[in-house]
C-alpha cells in the first residue's frame, strides 16, 4: 500500500517528465518548422524552372537536341538516388520509400538490368547496404552541408556519368513533401529528362496511370541524337564521342579563354 | 511600364522587386532589359546583376549559373546562388578560385568533379568583380 508521501513523490515525478517531455516536443516543434519551410521555399524554384521547361518545349516541339534528353540505345546500367533520413523514430518515412524501391529494383534486375545505388542519408546506407546492395556513394548529414550545394554537385556527377554512358538511366526516389503529415513516396526517372507537354518535368509526381505505364513499358526513344553540339555546355553526343575522330564544333564559338576547348575534351 | 523582378535560388526566392532597368550575365554576354523587351531566354553565367529601382537606386548581386527569362513586363532569373555584392568576401573568393584553378588543371575534364570546379572558379570570379 502507497503512502500518501509515496503519492506525493509520484505526483512530482510525473510533473518533472511532463516539463521534460514538454520541452523536447517544442525542441522537435521548432526543428519539424525549420525543415517545413525549407521543403517549401524550394518550391518557387522548382515550379519556375517548370514552368519555363515547359514553355520551351512547347515552343521547340521535337526540334529540342540535348544530351540529357537522348536515350541510350540499351539500357543495362541503372543508377538510383535513394533519399532517406539520417534518424529514425519517424514512423513509415523511410520504411515506405525503401520497401517501394526494393520491388522497383527487382523489376529492373528481371529484365537485366544492373542497378548501382547513390544513396543520401544514415537510413538509406543502412538499410541498402545492409542487403548488399551497390552503393557507389553515400552522403550523411546533409543538414551541415547544404541542399543546394549538394544538389548541384550531385547534378554534375549524374548528368556527366550519363553523358558518357557511364549509366544509361537515373532513377530518383525520394518523399514527396505534401504536408508534414504527409509524404508521398515517389519514383521518378530523372534521366533521360522527359519534358512533358503539360509543362511539367517528369521530376514532379506523374499522374498514377503514367507511371504504371512507364513501369510496365520501357520507355519509347526521345529526342534523336544531333550531330553537333553547343560548344558551352560540355556534352558531346553520343555519337561523336564514341568516334575517334576529334569532334568539329560548328555552333557559336563563345568559350571563355579559361576554359577548355571543347575539341580537347574529347578523348 | 515597370519591369518585375525576381531572382529565384533553390532554397529561396532572393530577391523581389519592381524596376526600370536590370542588366545581367548572360551566355554570350552581359544584356539590359528595359520594359517591353521582347520574351527571350537565356543561359546566365556567373556575375553581376545590377537593378535599377523607378527612382534610379541601383542594386547589385552576385549571382551563380542559371538562367532568365525576361518578357515584357518581367524578368525571373532562376540562379544555383545569390548575395548581394556588398557582402562579398574577396579574400574567401580569391582562395576559392586558386583551389578551383588548380583542379581545373588536374583533374578529368569529362567528369562531374572538373564541371564543379570550373563553376566554383566562375562564381569566384564574379564575387571578386563585385
Amino acid at each position: 500500500m502507497a503512502s500518501l508521501r509515496d503519492i506525493k513523490r509520484r505526483i512530482q515525478s510525473v510533473k518533472n517528465t511532463r516539463q521534460i517531455t514538454k520541452a523536447m516536443k517544442m525542441v522537435s516543434g521548432a526543428k519539424l518548422k525549420r525543415a517545413t519551410d525549407r521543403a517549401v521555399a524550394a518550391r518557387p524554384y522548382q515550379e519556375s524552372l517548370s514552368r519555363v521547361l515547359g514553355r520551351v518545349a512547347a515552343a521547340a516541339g521535337d526540334t529540342i537536341t540535348h544530351p540529357l534528353l537522348v536515350q541510350h540505345e540499351q539500357v543495362e546500367k541503372v543508377l538510383v538516388v535513394v533519399m532517406g533520413s539520417d534518424r529514425g523514430l519517424c514512423g513509415s518515412f523511410n520504411g515506405n520509400i525503401f520497401r517501394r524501391l526494393e520491388r522497383h529494383i527487382e523489376k529492373e534486375r528481371e529484365s537485366g538490368k544492373t542497378v548501382s545505388l547513390r544513396t543520401f542519408g544514415k537510413k538509406a546506407r543502412g538499410h541498402f547496404g545492409r542487403r548488399n546492395y551497390n552503393i557507389v556513394s553515400s552522403v550523411t548529414d546533409l543538414t551541415f552541408l547544404g541542399y543546394a550545394d549538394a544538389a548541384l554537385v550531385l547534378a554534375d556527377q549524374l548528368s556527366a556519368e550519363f553523358a558518357n554512358g557511364d549509366v544509361h538511366e537515373v532513377w530518383l526516389s525520394y518523399n514527396y513533401f505534401k504536408s508534414a503529415g504527409t509524404q508521398i513516396p515517389t519514383i521518378t526517372r530523372l534521366l533521360p529528362l522527359s519534358v512533358a507537354a503539360g509543362g511539367k518535368t517528369a521530376a514532379r509526381r506523374p499522374p498514377r496511370a503514367a507511371r504504371r505505364a512507364r513501369s510496365s513499358t520501357s520507355t519509347s526513344p526521345t529526342a534523336s541524337v544531333s550531330s553537333t553540339s553547343c560548344c558551352r555546355c560540355s556534352f558531346a553526343p553520343f555519337s561523336s564521342r564514341r568516334s575517334s575522330t576529334p569532334r568539329l564544333v560548328s555552333t557559336p564559338r563563345v568559350c571563355p579563354p579559361w576554359t577548355t576547348p571543347p575539341e580537347t575534351r574529347v578523348t | 511600364m515597370p519591369i518585375a523582378v525576381e531572382i529565384v535560388t533553390p532554397t529561396k526566392v532572393a530577391h523581389k522587386s519592381v524596376a526600370k532597368e536590370v542588366r545581367a550575365p548572360g551566355f554570350f554576354g552581359e544584356f539590359g532589359v528595359l520594359p517591353d523587351h521582347v520574351p527571350f531566354l537565356t543561359v546566365v553565367e556567373p556575375g553581376l546583376v545590377t537593378i535599377t529601382s523607378d527612382s534610379g537606386e541601383r542594386s547589385v548581386f552576385v549571382v551563380g549559373e542559371g538562367f532568365a527569362e525576361a518578357g515584357p513586363d518581367r524578368l525571373i532569373l532562376l540562379t544555383a546562388s545569390c548575395e548581394e555584392a556588398g557582402g562579398v568576401d574577396k579574400s574567401a573568393a580569391r582562395a576559392a578560385l586558386d583551389v578551383a584553378e588548380k583542379e581545373l588543371v588536374s583533374l578529368d575534364p569529362n567528369s562531374g568533379e572538373w564541371k564543379t570546379a570550373e563553376r566554383n572558379a566562375k562564381l569566384s570570379r564574379a564575387r571578386l568583380l563585385a
